[in-house]
């Protein structure tokens, strides 16, 4: 699906040619070790957002804090853990967003992109090999953040922590084309950072990381369900509340499916695009 | 005690911060997708934590006595205000040497005939007006869509205590500048100045929320009684100490504040300078 429609990038048509995968991952996997006090920091941000909320909540609640959140999102949850499924998904989408949205940008600052055009090797492997070694990052913060407070604060929902993994990573491949298509913008604007982190919180407010997206008006209510970290935060939510809720998501996990197949291929048509232009213009080397 | 070393006269050091102001306002609007990103990310940001909170934890919009009287949304309005307005001093302040480092232009402006604490105020200018346009900017918007109307009840007293605050904002800012010369990780540093504040002064719930020890920590630190005054000043709700005798309080303390971010920076610009790190990031 992914071969060559460009003169002088390789197709990739044998498993050999997928070599430049792992040596791509492998950097990237480097790359994110680098530097441990930001990642640490990353790590942190989560359990500081929901600690918020919930003091907040608390303050503004009252005594009836904790009952007035399981009726008003429905969930018997506790808080802490509730919200904080949200944030941990946020957390991931926007390292994961960035980190791809942002590699281009990266190594054009680096003076190594065009290089990296040069090479041959397919497109395609450059951006998917970066998306893989946002897996290693999505399951660090999973483990730290997600799975470290359920098995704290709600130990007999542990059994559903494999069941949020699992749609996490099915969550993960539609992100990937996101990912695609803000380092398309990336390529074509510059100035990675301002678009990044406007998208970030807005996809925060619209995927209902710190409620249920019911309570938001009808009209960003559709633009929510074309995101897929909506359906992955509200199924992982389900599924450690109760094992059994995860029948109920099954439409929602469908939809998550059909996401996984199309938007990396329509993200990846559009990185294209913009790289074609690119090359035209001669934007590449331009920041 | 020569704080501005390199003006003697009045009408110069206007002629300074004004330059500089305008050199800020031209490189601020040299990025407009950042300012587009800016006028976005800042309202989103208030949305998220007040749907997250209003939505999921209170029944209906009243006000309560857990928020010293005001409304839900009044509470984190004003403490989103606070917000943005300490933010100056972290990232507009605080950040400009780092900026001139990565940019290259820091030593050339140390051998500039200028003083660098007119320089910093051309920046803090520039963020003053910014500020104003994102808070204004956010009030019509929560109007337009969230139907949330948003008055000051005591506007000299609102514009006494926002006095106070820049003071004790530029005052923290020259602080921060100047750690700028000492440390390597200023992102790091930056943020978890912010969320420290944020935490343990009052800006998002009420200082009762916290435990008795850590709100001896909250007396202590200057920003609670602005965020505190700030709130009261805008909606009415209750102070921490009688409001008359706070004021008082707070207004000594951004003097102090700014007193001892002027004189911070200036030694640690001396010291930079003495040990060649005017241009280490």
């Amino acid at each position: 699906m992914f071969s060559s429609v460009s003169r002088g990038e390789p197709s990739v048509t044998s498993l050999g040619d997928l070599a430049p995968l792992a040596a791509i991952f492998k950097k990237q996997v480097r790359h994110l070790i680098r530097y441990p006090g930001e990642f640490i920091f990353v790590l942190i941000i989560p359990y500081f957002l929901t600690a918020m909320v919930v003091a907040m909540g608390n303050s503004a609640g009252g005594a009836s804090a904790v009952s007035n959140f399981s009726v008003r999102t429905g969930s018997k949850l506790n808080p802490f853990v509730f919200l904080i499924i949200g944030a941990g998904v946020w957390m991931i989408s926007w390292m994961v967003l960035e980190g791809i949205g942002t590699s281009l940008r990266d190594e054009q600052i680096k003076g190594t992109l065009e290089q990296n055009f040069l090479a041959p090797i397919n497109r395609f492997l450059l951006l998917v090999g970066t998306a893989l070694a946002q897996i290693v990052i999505t399951t660090i913060l999973f483990a730290t953040v997600i799975a470290a407070t359920v098995l704290v604060l709600a130990p007999g929902s542990a059994a559903g922590l494999v069941w949020a993994f699992g749609i996490l990573m099915v969550g993960l491949i539609p992100l990937f084309g996101i990912g695609f298509v803000f380092a398309a913008l990336v390529v074509r604007f510059k100035e990675p950072y301002a678009f990044t982190q406007a998208a970030n919180v807005l996809f925060a407010v619209v995927t209902g990381t710190f409620y249920t997206v019911n309570f938001l008006p009808f009209w960003v209510q559709v633009i929510s369900s074309a995101i897929p970290q909506t359906f992955v935060i509200q199924d992982m939510r389900l599924v450690v509340e109760s094992v059994n809720s995860l029948f109920g998501a099954v439409g929602t996990i469908l939809v998550l499916f059909t996401m996984a197949v199309i938007y990396p291929f329509l993200g990846y048509s559009f990185f294209k695009l913009f790289e074609k232009r690119a090359k035209i213009h001669g934007d590449l080397s331009k920041f | 005690m020569a704080i501005f070393p390199s003006s003697s006269h009045l009408s110069r050091l206007m002629g300074e911060m004004l330059a500089a102001f305008i050199k800020d306002v031209r490189v601020y609007f040299r990025y407009p997708s950042l300012i587009v990103s800016e006028f976005i990310t800042l309202p989103a940001w208030f949305v998220l934590f007040a749907v997250g909170v209003t939505a999921s934890f209170i029944p209906s919009e009243t006000a309560t006595s857990a928020l010293s009287g005001s409304s839900a949304f009044g509470f984190f309005y004003w403490g989103f205000v606070f917000l943005i307005i300490f933010s100056t001093s972290i990232w507009g302040v605080g950040q400009y040497i780092r900026t001139e480092q990565l940019q290259g232009t820091i030593e050339q402006l140390f051998v500039a005939p200028i003083s660098r604490v007119s320089i910093i105020f051309g920046r803090f200018a520039r963020t003053f007006f910014t500020d104003l346009a994102i808070i204004a900017y956010t009030v019509l918007l929560i109007g337009g869509l969230g139907h949330q109307q948003i008055s000051i009840g005591n506007p000299l007293l609102f514009a006494l205590v926002i006095a106070i605050l820049y003071l004790g904002v530029l005052g923290f800012g020259l602080i921060f500048a100047g750690i700028t010369f000492r440390i390597k990780s200023f992102n790091i540093l930056s943020n978890l100045t912010q969320f420290l504040v944020i935490g343990l002064c009052g800006v998002f719930f009420p200082l009762t929320a916290l435990p008795g020890p850590v709100r001896l920590v909250s007396f202590m630190i200057p920003f609670t009684y602005f965020a505190d005054l700030l709130r009261h000043s805008a909606s009415g709700a209750t102070t921490i100490a009688d409001p008359a005798l706070e004021v008082l309080v707070a207004l000594v303390l951004g003097l102090g504040l700014f007193v001892v971010g002027l004189l911070f920076f200036k030694a640690t610009e001396k010291y930079a300078q003495t040990r060649g790190l005017i241009g280490t990031h």
